[in-house]
């Protein structure tokens, strides 16, 4: 497979599965804040 | 609005890496190279269907926005900036993909040719979404102005559309011929994973965003009693941060 090929999947899906990552850990920053504050919930 | 269970939505995201993994194998294993262009070209099966996904979010932000201008609901306005977040992320996917492109096939990795230059104006007003909502401090007034702006940007994705047909293209062609079927069948597969995952990182966004809304209604409504009826919201989760493996629960 050519590198070009390569280069282009490779920027595409670290573009869109890094930011569903980001969002991932960005929602779990926010149900750790909750918790902290004693919401039972675990919801920001 | 009814909570998804959090193993469906965790199910959700694994099939959707899978139909990634998937595609990516069909296209590099079974998919013939194309003749002029050679294995370059596969590049195209990423490029269009996020393309095509680039112009949803943008039309999903500018449905939400006339929605939240004519009911006033917080909830429009939370879709609209979701859509516009990801509008931002799958066109920077449409330019880098659309410039390796260019730069292996035709040797330049950018021109200033009429579809190009409105990709990336897309682009950019989408990134002046972003940065005009982030500005703006009353969540109505952000809401209004945000909703105004994202309807008058969307009047560019015609014109990306329209450019590559109506005026003239030395390097972006108007369409790509596929002259083989299995040439035709990854570029349709493609687009079910590409699609489920902007649907999927919508969600997930207008999630967070619904949460972020209803915790400064529930912050206001601590210092101003009459407003501490509104905070009384159960916060909906579609495809959010419980999706995927967190802690459930209400506000």
């Amino acid at each position: 497979m050519n590198g070009y090929v390569i280069a282009a999947y490779a920027i595409g899906f670290a573009l869109m599965w890094g930011y569903a990552g980001l969002m991932w850990l960005e929602g779990r920053a926010a149900c750790r804040n909750a918790n902290s504050r004693g919401n039972a919930g675990g919801r920001p | 609005m009814n909570r998804i269970p959090s193993k469906l939505i965790r199910a959700y995201w694994i099939a959707v890496a899978m139909l990634f993994a998937g595609a990516s194998i069909l296209t590099a294993k079974y998919t013939p190279n194309e003749t002029s262009m050679g294995v370059v070209q596969k590049i195209f099966y990423l490029h269009l269907p996020v393309a095509i996904n680039t112009f949803l979010a943008c039309l999903v932000a500018f449905v939400a926005s006339i929605a939240y201008l004519w009911q006033r609901s917080a909830w429009w306005d939370d879709l609209a900036a979701a859509a516009g977040r990801i509008a931002v992320q799958l066109c920077a996917v449409v330019l880098a993909t659309g410039m390796i492109w260019g730069r292996s096939a035709w040797n330049v990795w950018w021109t200033w040719s009429p579809r190009l230059t409105f990709s990336l104006v897309l682009f950019f007003l989408y990134v002046v979404y972003l940065v005009i909502r982030s500005s703006i401090e009353g969540r109505e007034r952000r809401a209004v102005i945000g909703s105004v702006y994202a309807i008058i940007a969307f009047l560019d994705v015609p014109l990306v559309w329209l450019s590559a047909r109506l005026l003239p293209d030395y390097i972006h062609p108007g369409n790509v011929s596929l002259p083989e079927l299995a040439m035709k069948i990854t570029l349709a597969v493609w687009f079910a994973p590409v699609t489920l995952l902007t649907v999927g990182l919508i969600a997930t966004r207008f999630d967070l965003n619904r949460a972020q809304s209803l915790a400064a209604i529930s912050k206001a409504a601590s210092r101003r009693p009459e407003i501490r009826s509104a905070s009384a919201v159960k916060v909906p989760t579609i495809l959010g941060p419980k999706a995927m493996g967190q802690t459930e629960g209400v506000l």
